[in-house]
């Protein structure tokens, strides 16, 4: 009995030992793969003992009582247990390898996916929270959405990323969900997109390329420079522009070669601001400022879109977060996270643009509505903050696990206090910014001999100098820009209002300057405002009694104090910038006329407005473009045109109208005879005529011919409200007219024949056709592909090889048309994967010739309406090959009157005859 | 009695390592750097059994370690680890040393490796092309382009290239390449184990920090950037007004530099004062200085630390500066075969 006893206890005792062996030896290798075994990882050391000990008995106290409330929005993602166990096998390459799991939709079907966890920190991957990264099946998208990412919710990461969403910057848009795997809640999450072409397109913006940057952790590059605006080799694509070689780099090594010489070079720094959209960068340094996020700096978090369409670099908001230091009240509107940023906060007109964003964004109370927005959920994250076990045993106490015993739950307050407390600072960091931005302006000013100067110190600028004399006015008075002392030709004469009274209508900012107060901080410098001064010259010298200023932001008047202090003169950059115009004060040009012939033997930039006489013709040699950066007007009238021709047998390159300050541009009675396309910088132009990220454009009585090599005569992109009336187009080499990522296009009369591919092809449009002739293309007479809607009205395709082919999400509503003698009708599908779906048409009161020359794919519809095919009437007929009521709401809703009314509003007559079938043209 | 007790021991032993692995499961921190020193220990031992190899020129042995060490590694993870820092560390040691064809040959493998698991790593791509150079020149190269868009400053690929285009006579080669390099602007080399003072070495950032009468260094650091091959007039706007008896210059050059030190210019709200190479002292940390008629001439050594001092007379008041200064590559072949 004692022997059996002891036995018994050494056998308990070895069991024990051997349990508690294995357990350990679990933590240690938990602990080498989670801290040391993934490159450049650097992690605190942790206590997984005692956090298993609390997961689990969370975990069991959870499994007692079952709470089936309901809380935020339900993801269900199924994967195997084995396959868990493989993806923290041989981290860290066993995490990127998908596994096969399923997707629960919302009307309870399940979807075949890919799961893997996600990320390069092993803190995403061996917690209980992990990071997940899913794709679902091609042909299973959700709103165009195929790769989904979830990472578990931080309240900082979701409000800062809604307030990206809301200023309008590029970012994945983000949703509040509870995360259930294996029908186990995980807690809350954030769901995202995934950065990739899909999201570009999402974002209407073309397949371009995306670059990311991560000199850090596990994707540092040894011995690698890891300033990213000096390191090509450091960035790698995640979205591709399909035009150019997977590996080519030449944009990028542009960009940072530019931004490298624009640094002593004011003729490349102006080249600079050209390519990178200064509001859209004043508004990224806004949201950082007021979200204090300054994560995405020259190393890390770095995304980067290079648009050859628009010509510009963007930057897109990666990884977002509010950073409010509470320890340090200062406002800093100078922070800058990365070199680029750095170097615009020199400028004023970039000082200027962003604090107007940041004025504009604290008035709207933007935020503040944001912050209710996730308040008013609150009870919902509640309940799935209450079976979230990492958040009940980051909060475990033995008091609260005894109480649970006779409970049956568990709970904590714990991340809803967290977030209470945080709100209450950032509301005062936001109430901080906005008094900071309404201080007195700390300004002076001096009588000097020939005028007077004024002295800005710190950030906030003055503006809307008013002066007072006492006795005689001057006639005029200027700032003297070089302080030579006299009045140079890029210095305006400022004259007194209708009032007799002088009002100098420009802000005037202090100097930034660069610095770094100890040789560590060189690697980050920071900015210093000193004061800055500023000189006038008065006419015959009469000085003024008093000047009044304004803050811009609080629009409060003070009057400057008179008193000299020891300022630096104004750098090159910090220019006074003009209210009105938002531009420096001395980069007002006259525009720039064309008359008779001109010769054009090398590449035109054309950076002033233009006016383009009738009768001018331009003798263009092989390969050379006219870009336009500024508006155009060019008239030709009918006797004397305006032509663009070959000076030789070689092809021109392009005629581009390239930027929003090309807005409003008209080209009446223009002939077109021989381009091709071309590259300028990082700039791509696929049309004979390119109309690029502009808007208001006018084109009447065009002819277009002999255009070779590249794929477009007349490429539309980014372009809003373009009116193309009476345009012919003979022979075009591929597309006649292509037309991308653009909105409210109307073209009226058009005559297109003999083209090489499609007569009008459109991607992610909008675009009314009417009272057009579109004849013998040798692919589609129009092609409405890309989530596009049309509108045809009033027009034969004839001899076409298909006539209207409707792809990829999109709609054609077809009207008094006819159809003949083409190979193929109608043809609707499929084409893209990324859009979904496939094509929806509706034809009315349109003559078709044959009806066996419909065809569609299982995701696509057509319906006849009142039409006739092969004379015969059909009243009403839906050709589906399943049907799909997504596509008979569409139908439904994109009714006749709908479309009436759209064609009425812009002018366009529709068909009168109520029994007429086809086109009267 | 001693055999009687002597049973006990292995239970005792048991019961210690057991006693030892709960200890380091529970206490984390102890865990934590026992850990951190194992794995150092580990890469220590690792270069230097391989040094001892290297230092009797034995690439075959050498090559045989690194081998294993990126076998060991593979058993971890097959793609990049903790062990790559290493393993990168170990066989940079050995290619410093190789110096002839045969050498190479023996480390091939190596660096193909190393490519394999992290092909945007510069140097393993020069390696591996010197290597190959001796029976497949067109993979070399192409190995020595992935290089230079990796980093397009650094001047070892640029060198091999020249060294092919020596051996095989191709003049067009080795021209083709030298406008290239002393036109590039752009890439850095970050050392592995500390940064240098502009983060990285590299050829476009330096600074300048002015130094007042009683030599007190109160003026802040003025960081720019540097506009290769030309002369440039570098102006800089100090944070505060001061007095200056002349200014040091910084520079973290990723390969050899020549300054060609023209004039300076300090500008007080009534006047500009120029001043020419007669007006100034310079010296330099590590640099080579040299004069011509109205030049100073100051040689950067690559990857270095670098501070240039310029003095001169007191000059008050100034609110600002400029130097104009010629900066540019040095050459890395003559002028016959690197014609531009």
């Amino acid at each position: 009995m004692k022997k059996n006893f002891k036995f018994s206890l050494l056998g308990i005792a070895s069991l024990f030992l051997l349990l508690i062996t294995i357990f350990s030896i679990n933590v240690l290798k938990k602990d080498f793969k989670y801290a040391h075994q993934s490159f450049v990882s650097y992690q605190d050391s942790f206590n997984w003992f005692s956090y298993h000990l609390k997961t689990k008995i969370i975990k069991i106290i959870i499994d007692l009582k079952v709470n089936n409330k309901i809380g935020l929005t339900a993801k269900n993602l199924y994967i195997n247990n084995n396959s868990i166990k493989e993806l923290l096998d041989k981290t860290p390459s066993s995490t990127k390898k998908w596994k096969q799991g399923f997707y629960l939709n919302e009307d309870n079907s399940v979807d075949n996916i890919e799961i893997r966890l996600k990320g390069d920190n092993p803190g995403n991957w061996f917690f209980e929270k992990k990071h997940w990264r899913i794709k679902k099946k091609k042909d299973e998208l959700i709103n165009r959405q195929r790769d989904f990412e979830y990472t578990p919710f931080e309240f900082q990461t979701y409000l800062s990323g809604k307030i990206a969403n809301s200023i309008g910057l590029i970012s994945p848009s983000l949703k509040l969900i509870e995360l259930f795997i294996n029908e186990e809640s995980q807690g809350t999450y954030i769901e995202s997109e995934n950065l990739n072409e899909s999201f570009l397109r999402r974002e209407k913006i073309m397949p371009i390329n995306l670059y990311k940057g991560e000199q850090i952790l596990a994707e540092t590059i040894i011995e690698l420079e890891n300033n990213l605006f000096n390191s090509p080799g450091a960035l790698k694509k995640i979205a591709y522009f399909n035009q150019v070689d997977v590996n080519d780099k030449s944009d990028l090594i542009y960009l940072f070669k530019l931004f490298q010489l624009s640094q002593n070079n004011n003729v490349k720094y102006s080249e600079l601001l050209d390519i990178i959209n200064l509001d859209y960068w004043s508004k990224f340094s806004a949201y950082q400022i007021l979200t204090q996020n300054f994560h995405n700096d020259s190393s890390h978090n770095f995304r980067l879109l290079s648009d050859p369409w628009s010509g510009y670099f963007t930057p897109i908001v990666h990884d977002p977060l509010i950073n409010i230091d509470t320890n340090n009240s200062k406002i800093d509107l100078d922070k800058s996270s990365n070199e680029m940023f750095l170097l615009l906060n020199k400028d004023s007109s970039f000082q200027n643009l962003k604090l107007e964003f940041i004025n504009s964004i604290l008035n709207s109370k933007l935020i503040e509505n944001e912050i209710i927005n996730l308040v008013k959920i609150e009870d919902k994250i509640k309940i799935s903050e209450g079976r979230d076990i990492e958040n009940l045993s980051a909060d475990f106490s033995i008091i609260k696990l005894f109480l649970s015993l006779f409970t049956g739950k568990y709970e904590t307050n714990r991340l809803i206090m967290e977030r209470k407390i945080f709100i209450k600072e950032y509301l005062s960091h936001i109430s901080n910014l906005k008094k900071f931005l309404h201080l007195k302006p700390s300004a002076n000013w001096y009588k000097i001999d020939h005028g007077f100067e004024i002295y800005v110190n710190k950030e906030i600028p003055i503006s809307n100098l008013k002066l007072n004399f006492s006795g005689e006015k001057p006639n005029w008075l200027a700032i003297d820009l070089n302080e030579n002392k006299k009045i140079d030709l890029n210095e305006v004469k400022i004259y007194p209002g209708s009032d007799q009274k002088f009002v100098i209508p420009y802000r005037f900012y202090a100097n930034r300057i660069v610095f770094s107060d100890k040789t560590i901080d060189l690697l980050k410098p920071k900015l210093k405002t000193v004061a800055t001064r500023f000189r006038f010259i008065t006419d015959k010298s009469i000085l003024p009694t008093s000047i009044k200023y304004e803050n811009p932001f609080s629009k409060k008047i003070y009057e400057l104090r008179y008193k000299k202090l020891s300022a630096f003169p104004f750098f090159k950059n910090n220019q006074p910038v003009d209210i009105n115009s938002k531009q420096l004060v001395n980069i007002k040009t006259n525009p720039i006329v064309f008359d008779k012939i001109i010769e054009v033997n090398k590449t035109l930039i054309i950076n002033q407005e233009t006016i383009i006489k009738s009768g001018t013709t331009f003798n263009i040699a092989k390969g050379k473009n006219i870009i336009f950066k500024k508006k155009v007007i060019a008239l030709g009238t009918k006797d004397k045109p305006i032509i663009f021709k070959k000076k030789s047998d070689a092809e021109w390159g392009t005629i581009a109208l390239q930027g929003d300050s090309t807005n409003n541009s008209i080209f009446r009675n223009v002939i077109f005879d021989g381009g091709s396309g071309g590259q300028l910088n990082n700039i791509k132009y696929t049309g004979a005529l390119s109309i690029h990220n502009t808007k208001n454009i006018e084109l009447t009585n065009i002819n277009m011919s002999n255009n070779k090599d590249f794929d477009d005569m007349l490429h539309i992109v980014y372009a809003k409200n373009i009116k193309i009336d009476s345009i012919n187009i003979e022979d075009s080499f591929m597309d006649a007219i292509d037309i991308d990522m653009s909105n409210n296009i109307e073209i009226k009369n058009a005559k297109i024949k003999n083209s090489g591919n499609d007569a009008i092809d459109l991607m992610e449009s909008d675009v009314i056709i009417t009272d057009s002739n579109l004849n013998n293309s040798k692919d589609k007479a129009i092609s409405v592909g890309e989530n596009s809607f049309l509108i045809l009205n009033n027009s034969i395709l004839f001899k076409n090889n298909i006539g209207i082919a409707t792809k990829d999400n999109s709609f054609a509503f077809i009207l008094h048309t006819d159809l003949s003698k083409n190979n193929i009708s109608f043809n609707n599908y499929l084409k893209n994967w990324r859009y979904g779906d496939g094509g929806v048409t509706k034809v009315y009161k349109s003559k078709l010739e044959n009806n066996k020359k419909v065809k569609i794919d299982k995701k696509s519809t057509i319906q006849f309406l009142n039409s006739t095919i092969n004379n015969e009437y059909i009243e009403k007929s839906i050709i589906s090959k399943k049907n799909d009521t997504n596509h008979l709401s569409i139908l439904n809703n994109n009714n006749y009157d709908l479309i009436e009314g759209i064609l009425k509003n812009k002018g366009i007559n529709l068909v009168g005859e109520s029994n007429y079938f086809g086109s009267n043209l | 009695m001693f055999f009687k007790k002597i049973k006990y021991i292995p239970i005792l032993l048991i019961i210690l390592i057991v006693f030892f692995f709960v200890f380091l499961a529970v206490n984390f921190d102890s865990r934590r750097s026992i850990f951190t020193k194992l794995l150092v220990v580990h890469d220590f031992y690792r270069i230097k059994t391989i040094t001892s190899d290297l230092q009797n020129r034995n690439f075959p042995a050498a090559a045989k370690k690194l081998n294993n060490y990126i076998k060991f590694s593979k058993k971890i993870s097959n793609d990049k680890n903790y062990m790559m820092t290493g393993i990168y560390e170990a066989t940079k040691l050995a290619a410093s040393r190789a110096t002839t064809q045969e050498d190479y040959n023996y480390l091939e493998n190596i660096f193909k490796q190393l490519i394999d698991i992290d092909n945007r790593v510069y140097k393993p791509h020069v390696w591996y092309a010197r290597a190959l150079s001796d029976n497949d020149i067109g993979k070399s190269l192409d190995h020595l382009k992935i290089a230079i868009e990796i980093s397009p400053s650094e001047s070892d690929a640029y060198r091999e290239i020249l060294r092919i285009s020596q051996n095989t006579k191709d003049p067009k080669l080795a021209s083709k390449y030298c406008v290239v390099y002393y036109s590039s602007l752009l890439g850095g080399n970050l050392p592995m184990h500390f940064d240098t003072l502009f983060g990285s070495f590299n050829n476009n950032k330096f600074a300048i920090k002015l130094v007042n009468k009683s030599n007190k260094f109160t003026e802040n650091y003025l960081p720019a950037s540097t506009s290769l091959n030309k002369n440039q007039l570098y102006e800089f706007l100090p944070t505060e007004v001061i007095d200056s008896d002349g200014f040091n210059l910084y520079f973290s050059p990723l390969v050899g530099l020549k300054i060609n030190l023209k004039k300076i210019y300090y500008h007080s709200d009534n006047k500009i004062f120029e001043l020419n190479i007669g007006d100034i002292t310079v010296t330099s940390k590590s640099s080579f200085i040299e004069d011509s008629n109205d030049t100073v001439s100051v040689f950067l050594i690559p990857k270095i630390n670098e501070t240039i001092r310029i003095r001169h007379k007191n000059f008050q008041s100034i609110k600002k500066i400029g130097i104009l200064m010629d900066i540019k590559k040095m050459s890395i072949a003559n002028n016959n075969l690197c014609r531009r």
